[in-house]
């Protein structure tokens, strides 16, 4: 297994990493500056000291595709695999507990703008709350959720409310909406979703891979637009400072345990919408619990594929995703920017 | 946004349209129509079944006018200096415009989340039709984000985020007449940001011998507003400060394109009447207002009427105390000398300021106590009682 920094990651056959045991081997752990939630899981983790590293797992195969959906069994390993090792533990079990415990509501944010070809698969979102439930967390704790009904319903979701097993819902159902007070954060005031400030504990951020036409890049830290009443407020300049701002908001930022950016289907150019002629397979799950550090990883993918066809770079394109740098710079701090101090594991 | 809108469930809506006299068949029509979660619950919505337009209570997606489509799918809009650049799926900064496929979709059409009759000195207008009711509605959405907004609870929200009403327009300017109103207002939140739904409205208006006005802040684009002064017969303008600083930083607008919709609607011969929220330390700097004032009377001359409002802390400006009353008594007497003949001092109940002085001889002409007007002393066709001087207005003749 080969551990390295930046772009230059080498692959870790699946194979290779399941037979042995390569979690154990690499000794991995979590970042020193991680705090512990009151309830023993793991807060949202950025590097503590200018020397920490953040970890970024790609947990990619050719094969996770099969036809027009994603593999159940692949993608569950994918997932689990990256989780156990951003987690430091050798059991699927242990490694979940890590960020989740029985007694946790926790949301899972789905970003459902771009329809049913540029959402996150329902097969990784199942994954994802099977995972949870590994940590004990029952189902009905539980809960799927992105701004509003239609758009799950556009991505395939079926909205489930009903208090029965996982739910399923937006924000704009009757059985959420939004704070009645304000949050302010930085430049942004806004009214926070129900589901993240009162209905749940802990959240996973689940995004997608995609470029944004003002932002530069949609991934991690831009998901959290989904979960305030007035996104629209905040797309000048970029949308920087704003995107760092809403992430920052303890309902939202503080209370994200890990991210879970779906990369099987990924778009280079035109989104936030799905534009067929400019996405691709991608065929990974980028898993971290460092929002900033997985968007810097996502924005050089999205470089290298923009390079790969002829487009400008983003900066060119007047589009520089300067929010990524934003979240990482003082007061914020959400995690590291800086290639640097990202430690890119890929597993297959 | 000075004129606060009260809240009004819909219950309350139709209650109170009954009792002012609206149409039986727009309430029977209203009442056969359950608000948005009622209807969702009804449906098995928050079950399994999705949640339409409708059941979110928007009730009519139009396209809209004064929009160029772009490359890719992107659309900008050009009703309003923004000039929002909006991607496939994604809104324009109002929060009530949504592109989709290329397309740029209006999600506040017939879609009102405040309808009331208000007095049109709550405006407030004071020189037109002074006494008369207007029929005064607002959607969801603005292309500011003013820092004191009054109705931010609407004009910053999205049009799914708000108790909304159905109400065509052909519906509203019969609710207009059946509640004895002389008006349709186009108000509360900003106007400028429903621009189909106000255009269509007024033009039903019209067809009913109503009038129509628009309380605004003034960020529209010519082409739009040329369009617009057609079917409008007065603009009240919140001016928020006479400077670009407090425009950028308090509203997220800008001060040159509301000076040039000043300047266009005095053009256009448009009854205007403007507001200035003084809000302590950030625009009661004498020397702006005098610049201001100094502004007005070149270019728009010193018939205008200028409304001085108080501040209230609300919203994202709760640090701030209420603006005293000596500030407000001082900005007044600035824009006097510099030779306005109509400043008013508002929000500020009982004072002499409320009234309307003759700019001839001095009397008093029309005696109001906040929002009622207790004597008139314009004639209908607009002249002083006293010494018959011009009084700019409308005044009913």
């Amino acid at each position: 297994m080969n551990v390295l920094s930046g772009d230059s990651a080498k692959r870790i056959p699946r194979r290779d990493f399941i037979r042995a045991g390569v979690i154990a081997a690499a000794g991995l752990s979590i970042p020193p500056g991680c705090a512990r939630a009151e309830t023993g899981a793991e807060k949202n983790t950025a590097p503590a000291r200018p020397g920490d590293k953040s970890t970024v797992v790609i947990a990619r195969n050719e094969k996770v595709w099969n036809g027009s959906s994603l593999d159940e069994t692949l993608t569950g390993e994918l997932l689990f695999g990256a989780v156990r090792i951003i987690s430091g533990e050798k059991s699927d079990k242990a490694a979940w507990k890590r960020f989740f415990s029985p007694f946790d509501q926790v949301g899972v944010k789905v970003n459902c703008l771009g329809g049913r070809s540029l959402s996150p698969r329902e097969e990784l979102v199942n994954a994802v709350c099977a995972g949870i439930q590994e940590a004990g967390v029952p189902p009905t704790s539980i809960l799927i959720w992105d701004s509003n009904d239609r758009d799950l319903r556009k991505a395939g979701y079926r909205i489930r409310a009903d208090g029965g097993g996982i739910g399923c819902f937006g924000t704009d159902n009757p059985r959420a909406g939004y704070d009645r007070e304000l949050t302010s954060a930085g430049q942004v005031a806004s009214r926070v979703s129900r589901i993240a400030s009162t209905m749940c504990s802990a959240l996973v951020n689940v995004p997608v891979l995609k470029d944004h036409d003002l932002a530069g890049v949609s991934c991690s830290l831009k998901n959290y637009y989904g979960a305030i009443h007035n996104p629209n407020k905040y797309h000048a300049n970029g949308c920087d400072p704003f995107i760092a701002d809403v992430y920052s908001m303890p309902a939202l930022g503080g209370k994200t345990r890990l991210v879970v950016c779906d990369a099987t289907t990924a778009q280079y150019n035109g989104g936030p919408g799905f534009k067929s002629h400019w996405s691709w397979r991608h065929n990974a799950i980028i898993v971290s619990t460092d929002p900033v550090a997985l968007d810097t990883v996502a924005l050089s993918i999205i470089e290298r594929k923009r390079r790969e066809n002829g487009l400008p770079t983003l900066a060119e394109a007047e589009r520089p995703a300067r929010h990524v740098l934003s979240a990482a710079a003082p007061p914020r701090n959400l995690g590291a920017a800086d290639m640097k101090r990202i430690k890119i594991i890929e597993i297959s | 946004m000075n004129e606060r809108a009260d809240r009004t469930s819909r219950r309350e809506f139709l209650l109170k349209a009954g009792a002012a006299g609206a149409s039986l068949p727009l309430a029977a029509r209203a009442s056969s129509i359950p608000a948005p979660a009622a209807r969702a619950a009804a449906s098995g919505g928050d079950k399994q079944n999705p949640i339409t337009d409708e059941q979110r209570g928007i009730f009519a997606v139009m396209e809209v006018p004064f929009y160029e489509k772009l490359k890719n799918r992107v659309v900008e809009c050009q009703v309003c200096p923004k000039k929002c650049k909006v991607g496939d799926q994604e809104r324009g900064y109002c929060g009530n415009k949504e592109n989709r496929k290329g397309k740029y979709y209006t999600l506040a059409y017939a879609n009102p989340c405040a309808v009331h009759n208000d007095p049109i000195e709550k405006k407030p207008l004071f020189h037109f039709l002074p006494g008369t009711i207007a029929a005064s509605i607002s959607t969801a959405g603005c292309n500011f984000n003013c820092k004191f907004c009054q109705n931010w609870d609407i004009s910053q929200s999205r049009p799914e985020q708000t108790p909304n009403v159905r109400l065509m327009p052909d519906e509203l300017a019969r609710f207009a007449r059946n509640s004895s109103a002389h008006t349709i207002a186009y108000t509360y939140g900003e106007p400028v940001v429903f621009y189909r739904y106000m255009y269509d409205c007024a033009v039903e208006g019209k067809k009913a011998s109503l009038k129509n006005v628009m309380i605004t802040n003034g960020y529209i684009n010519e082409k739009p507003l040329r369009e617009l002064c057609k079917v409008l017969d007065a603009v009240k303008v919140d001016f928020k400060a006479y400077t670009d600083k407090f425009y950028r930083e308090t509203c997220d607008g800008e001060l040159k394109p509301v000076l040039d919709t000043l300047v266009l609607l005095k053009e256009l011969n448009t009854w205007c009447e403007m507001v200035y929220l003084v809000v302590p330390t950030l625009n009661d700097d004498v020397k702006d207002i005098r610049a201001m004032s100094k502004w007005i009377m070149k270019n728009l001359g010193p018939d205008v009427p200028l409304h001085f409002t108080r501040f209230h802390p609300i919203y994202m400006m709760t640090n701030l105390p209420r603006t005293p009353v000596n500030t407000l008594e001082r900005a007044r007497e600035t824009a006097l000398e510099a030779g306005l003949h109509y400043v008013y001092l508002g929000n500020v109940p009982g004072h002499e300021a409320e009234n309307t002085f003759c700019h001839k001889c001095g009397k008093r002409l029309v005696v109001r106590s906040q929002y009622f007007v207790s004597e008139n002393n314009v004639t209908a066709r607009g002249a002083c009682r006293f010494c018959s001087a011009a009084i700019p207005g409308v005044w009913g003749g």
